[in-house]
């Protein structure tokens, strides 16, 4: 054929040369396969992980990312405004609804009894929601476990399970309200699971058509609030969701209001927000080591062959048909390793969303293969095999002839200066680009991507200017540990700088992903856990649905084991618009946490970012008229400080409140200000408890004392009692799961550092079949040889080990630098032994795991067959 | 042991290779027996089965058949582990293309087997610095085998054979990669070896000149011995070798 066609010589050159060298084809098929995967399945987890997360919340806070509400002191808005608001560009759903506290009457009590009682006692209060069956699942979530939702203008209800179970309900039965207007029954068409919508007032929670609910309360075409679902796009940008309910302001006018849920608050964009920033980084490390792992296996590849493309050139070929040879076969194996690696892909992150199942509870559910990500990794996959196959193959097709006969088909090539000076130039620009350049906000993610990006490349890059100071360094480990084959093993790291590099890069690259994910996540945990140790302070919390008189504090005091009590009442408010423009999400309002200083020091304390030296100080300051306690995020997001001044919406107008100090505070995602009550009472004319923390004496147990005090009190005040053990054990639990996504990647990591090295070891010994025969030969045992290639693994493994730990504590520390950049919170970098010495132990295990296979393959081989091998 | 028993022994030497569906006999039935001291060459053409033989002589493969005597221990019923010792404490390799360890001095080269063997090398500093002056590469001593030329580095393969004073050293087409003048220096230094250290020296080649070094010739063709020339055949000449190569050959 190759007479009728020359022009396929080349391609018929590539083709022998992928069969006569099956293992090697196989390798870097495999790195190919590994490098597409492992950046399709970060893509994937990362995309289900954050649909999983939208589930969760809302699950946690429903779906409606805006609501809107009467203006003033009106109790109801026009229904018309739904269809109004409905018509709005970005709005997705607009649902109306009513609701109503209600008493659930008992068949043997009159209403009357119900209501001269006048006492909680006779009946309980029931939430009852008049909504559109249609347009209210979209916006809240519902879980119908039996029967249907109600229809039309039928006098039907669906329930809770709970409910009903708890009442001897089922569906048929009728549910009896006791209202202002008399006694209603409604036919319970359907039960709800306990999830979603069902969490509403503990489970105590019905779902009418809005018909019948604006019947039942006279309302006429009126509605209490409308919950909007927007755009997914605008839902998860903070700045967009903003512009969208000042456009939804600005039509509404006088009639109603927009608002955030109080749930939700801003708060899912800015999560949502926080968590791409996060996963973005962790998709940059991933594009790295992807491409990182291509690279490795089939620069490899071609440079071994340099004496073999001297062959064909000697004998005639052209650069350009060797560079045609080279590409061909590259674009081949890239096609087959791309592809299949798209396949490893999918179930690698499969097994990924396995083992995050306890933070993504459906996490299943969402495999989710968008077509950006295959073509993304598949393009990463064909282009860098092209590139890293095109670079060593144009070096090749540029020496003569001669020389590349002489390279022996040993690798040996030296490591051009302008590759580390490259590499100190991207460190360099990755440094400044984090902390020196100041990037527009709508760039910000990017650039500290790309920024990460390049400190990485840069460290890859500089590394054959640091292979032989670290061989020095870690020569004696070997040594001591397989004696004289240790010392025959460990000095072959020595033989190619190029290959050594990109092993020590690989152990670098998962070290690094090891130390930066484990000090981010130690930095913050520390965090969180301080401050809710700090924030707690007392040993029981009791919070009410309503708000408490503070005389119930008295109430409290009678009960025995407590030592002492602190009141807290929580007031959302508002800041003029020049305030709110401050912030990047323009958010109007804080939320006031009124104390009574001297109650709360008794059991707990503030932890304060300024004026630490002197706390004492900071809270004489706060008893002054108008004087606040900011939280960081207040402080960073409206750029204040200490003395400077605040301006509120109070009851008497306008008022500028004095900073005085800046707290470590996360409740309500840290939108959060501290008064006095005398404040609260003289400002904004509020008094009551919304929570009371309570210090138990020392001989007292807390869970006795909340037991007691919700035998006492806990029915007829609707409370909900907690102890601190539990919050903490819950806040703690919490946190382990979030933070599970981050053990999945330094999972990637481990299996990044294996497979580079079982990658270096295993065309390591297949070039030195010869030797490994000849030291046979000459009276090496097979154990002696497997101690000879573990020894030159632990000599990498060490020098991997030097070189990710420092490099690993530079990017740990770039980490939490940006995450502060990019989010409000203000963490400060903390150092934790223990992600060092775990990726120290990694790296001497993955080292000598991985050498297991090559040293296998090294005592198998045939002395007789390895000696005549060239 | 019995000074008059043969330092090397092969009986009924048979070696069967399977090539796919094939099966080739690559030797078939070799008798020969080596005396301490002696310089045996092996010749014949291309697949006669000479290198086969020195394989199985060295310990470095098993006959399908028959059997190697090595210093008195039967070679076929020794394990893999007692092989490698073997060939470690009594056999020398020296091959065609060096084999030396490109990370390794030329020092540190000669001294691999002690290395192996597990031995303090400061006890044998003065006989690595014998062998260094007896191969000729005092002053080389610290170099990497890419700092030394073919010659160099096929001497500090002879010099590296001899370090743990063995039994016998086989030879593999020693010159074969050498030009002349380093060739002869090469044969040279093996003739000097067997003198001084008192060695047994197999070697394999196709030059009958190398052959001419030897006490005895003995030539291969199909897998048997076609002819010997020394001890009790003709006299080991330059003019016999050649002779008997392409008598072998026609």
């Amino acid at each position: 054929m190759l007479a009728h066609f020359p022009w396929l010589l080349p391609l018929s050159i590539g083709l022998h040369n992928l069969s006569n060298r099956l293992v090697r084809t196989l390798l870097t098929i495999l790195g190919i396969i590994l490098g597409v995967a492992v950046v399709l399945a970060v893509d994937i987890t990362n995309q289900s992980t954050l649909a999983s997360i939208h589930l969760t919340l809302d699950r946690a806070v429903g779906k409606a990312e805006l609501l809107i509400i009467p203006r003033g002191e009106a109790e109801t808005i026009a229904g018309e405004l739904a269809e109004w608001v409905q018509d709005v560009s970005g709005v997705d759903v607009a649902a109306p609804d009513v609701h109503m506290r209600v008493f659930l009457a008992n068949e043997d009590l009159s209403t009357e009894a119900l209501w001269s009682a006048s006492g909680f006692q006779l009946g309980r209060r029931f939430e009852l929601h008049g909504i559109d069956p249609e347009l209210d699942p979209q916006v809240r979530l519902y879980y119908l476990e039996s029967g249907r939702m109600p229809t039309g203008s039928r006098y039907e209800v669906v329930t809770t399970k709970k409910h009903a179970q708890e009442n001897k309900l089922s569906i048929g039965d009728d549910l009896v309200l006791a209202t202002i207007n008399g006694v209603e029954r409604l036919e319970i068409v359907g039960l709800l699971q306990d999830e979603g919508v069902a969490a509403i007032n503990s489970g105590e929670v019905g779902f009418t058509s809005l018909l019948v609910a604006q019947e039942i309360l006279d309302l006429g075409d009126e509605i209490h609030e409308i919950s909007v679902r927007v755009d997914p796009e605008i839902a998860s940008q903070p700045s967009k969701l903003a512009d969208l309910k000042k456009e939804i302001e600005l039509r509404l006018g006088e009639r109603a209001r927009p608002v955030y849920p109080a749930a939700r608050g801003d708060m899912v964009p800015r999560m949502l927000n926080a968590y791409q920033i996060g996963l973005s980084f962790f998709s940059v490390i991933a594009v790295f080591v992807g491409a990182f792992l291509i690279y490795n296996t089939f620069s490899m590849n071609i440079v071994e062959r340099t004496r073999e493309i001297g062959m064909y050139r000697a004998i005639g070929m052209s650069r350009a048909q060797v560079l045609w040879m080279v590409l061909l076969e590259a674009s081949l194996l890239g096609l087959i390793g791309a592809s299949l690696g798209a396949f490893v892909g999918v179930w690698l992150s499969r097994g990924l969303l396995v083992v995050m199942r306890g933070f993504l509870a459906e996490a299943s559910q969402f495999i989710l293969v968008s077509r950006e990500s295959l073509s993304k990794s598949l393009g990463i996959g064909i282009a860098v095999t092209l590139l890293s196959a095109l670079l060593p193959a144009l070096h090749a097709a540029n020496i003569s002839p001669l020389e590349a006969l002489r390279v022996q088909s040993r690798s040996t090539q030296r490591i051009r200066p302008a590759i580390w000076l490259a590499g100190i130039l991207m460190l360099f620009s990755g440094y400044s680009g984090l902390y020196y350049l100041k990037w527009r906000s709508q760039f910000m993610v990017m650039a500290g991507s790309t920024s990460i990006f390049m400190l990485l490349f840069g460290a890859v890059m500089i590394l054959p200017l640091m292979v032989f100071i670290l061989e020095r360094s870690s020569r004696w480990l070997p040594r001591i540990v397989y004696g004289n084959e240790g010392a025959i093993g460990s000095a072959n790291v020595r033989r190619s700088v190029s290959r050594t590099t990109l092993t020590i890069a690989c152990l670098m690259v998962s070290l690094v992903m090891i130390i930066g994910i484990g000090t981010v996540t130690y930095t913050f945990e520390e965090d969180i856990q301080h401050w809710v140790n700090s924030a707690l302070g007392g040993d029981v919390f009791v919070a009410s649905t309503d708000t408490l008189q503070n005389s119930f504090t008295n109430q409290l005091l009678s009960v025995p084991g407590i030592a002492a009590i602190s009141p807290t009442r929580y007031l959302e408010v508002s800041m003029p618009a020049s305030f709110a423009e401050r912030s990047e999400s323009k958010r109007d309002h804080l939320v006031y946490t009124a104390i009574d200083p001297v109650a709360f020091r008794k059991i707990g304390d503030m932890v304060f970012t300024t004026g630490k030296s002197n706390p004492e100080a900071n809270w004489q300051a706060l008893e002054a008229e108008r004087a606040i306690f900011i939280s960081t995020v207040v402080a960073s997001e409206y750029q204040l400080e200490p003395g400077e001044n605040l301006s509120l919406l109070t009851r008497r107008g306008l008022q500028d409140f004095q900073v005085v100090a800046v707290t470590s505070d996360f409740s309500n995602q840290g939108y959060v200000i501290t008064g006095t009550y005398d404040n609260l009472e003289r400002w904004f004319i509020e008094s009551g408890v919304d929570r009371f923390t309570i210090a138990t004496t020392a001989t007292s147990s807390s869970q006795a004392v909340a037991e007691e005090i919700e035998s006492r009190f806990g029915e007829r005040n609707n409370l909900e009692i907690q102890t601190a053990e539990t919050i903490k054990t819950s806040v703690t639990s919490l946190m382990d799961q979030a933070f599970q996504l981050f053990d999945v990647l330094t999972l990637v990591g481990v299996v990044i550092g294996t497979l580079g090295v079982i990658n270096t070891l295993t065309m390591n010994v297949i070039e030195r079949q010869r030797e490994i025969g000849a030291l046979r030969s000459i009276g090496m045992t097979k154990f002696q040889v497997v101690k000879m290639v573990l020894a030159e693994s632990l000599a990498m493994g060490m020098m991997g080990c030097l070189y990710g730990l420092g490099f690993g504590y530079l990017i740990s520390k770039t980490f939490v630098y940006a995450l502060n950049v990019l989010s409000s919170y203000d963490v400060d970098y903390l150092f934790t032994p223990q992600p060092y010495l775990v990726s120290a132990l990694i790296a001497m295990l993955v080292s000598q795991v991985a050498a297991v296979g090559p040293s296998w393959r090294a005592v198998r081989q045939n002395i007789i067959e390895a000696i005549k091998h060239e | 042991m019995d000074m008059s028993a043969p330092t090397l022994q092969t009986i009924q030497l048979v070696k069967q290779y399977q090539m796919g569906s094939l099966f080739v006999e690559a030797l078939k039935g070799v008798d020969l027996s080596i005396q301490a001291g002696e310089f045996v060459a092996i010749m014949g053409p291309s697949g006669s089965g000479k290198s086969t033989l020195l394989h199985l002589m060295g310990g470095l493969d098993k006959p399908t058949s028959g059997e190697v005597i090595l210093a008195g221990k039967p070679l076929s019923q020794l394990n893999d582990y007692e092989l490698a010792r073997i060939r470690r404490l009594k056999v020398g390799f020296v091959f065609q293309f060096y084999n030396l360890i490109p990370t390794l001095t030329a020092a540190e080269n000669i001294a691999l087997p002690l290395l192996i063997d597990g031995v303090p090398l400061r006890r044998y500093r003065e006989r690595l610095d014998e062998l260094l002056e007896l191969v000729n590469l005092s002053d080389r001593a610290q170099h990497k085998p890419d700092q030394l030329s073919g010659g160099q580095q096929q001497r500090v393969a002879i010099a590296r054979a001899f370090v743990n004073q063995p039994e016998i050293v086989l030879a593999d087409e020693p010159t074969g990669n050498l030009d002349t003048r380093s060739g002869t220096a090469i044969l040279e230094l093996l003739q000097r070896s067997r003198a001084e250290l008192g060695a047994t020296i197999v070697i394999v080649t196709h030059d009958p000149r190398a052959a001419s070094y030897a006490q005895r010739v003995i030539f291969l063709r199909d897998g048997k011995i076609a002819k010997t020339l020394g001890s009790e055949g003709g006299e080991v000449s330059l003019k016999n070798i050649m002779a008997e190569m392409e008598a072998l050959e026609a």
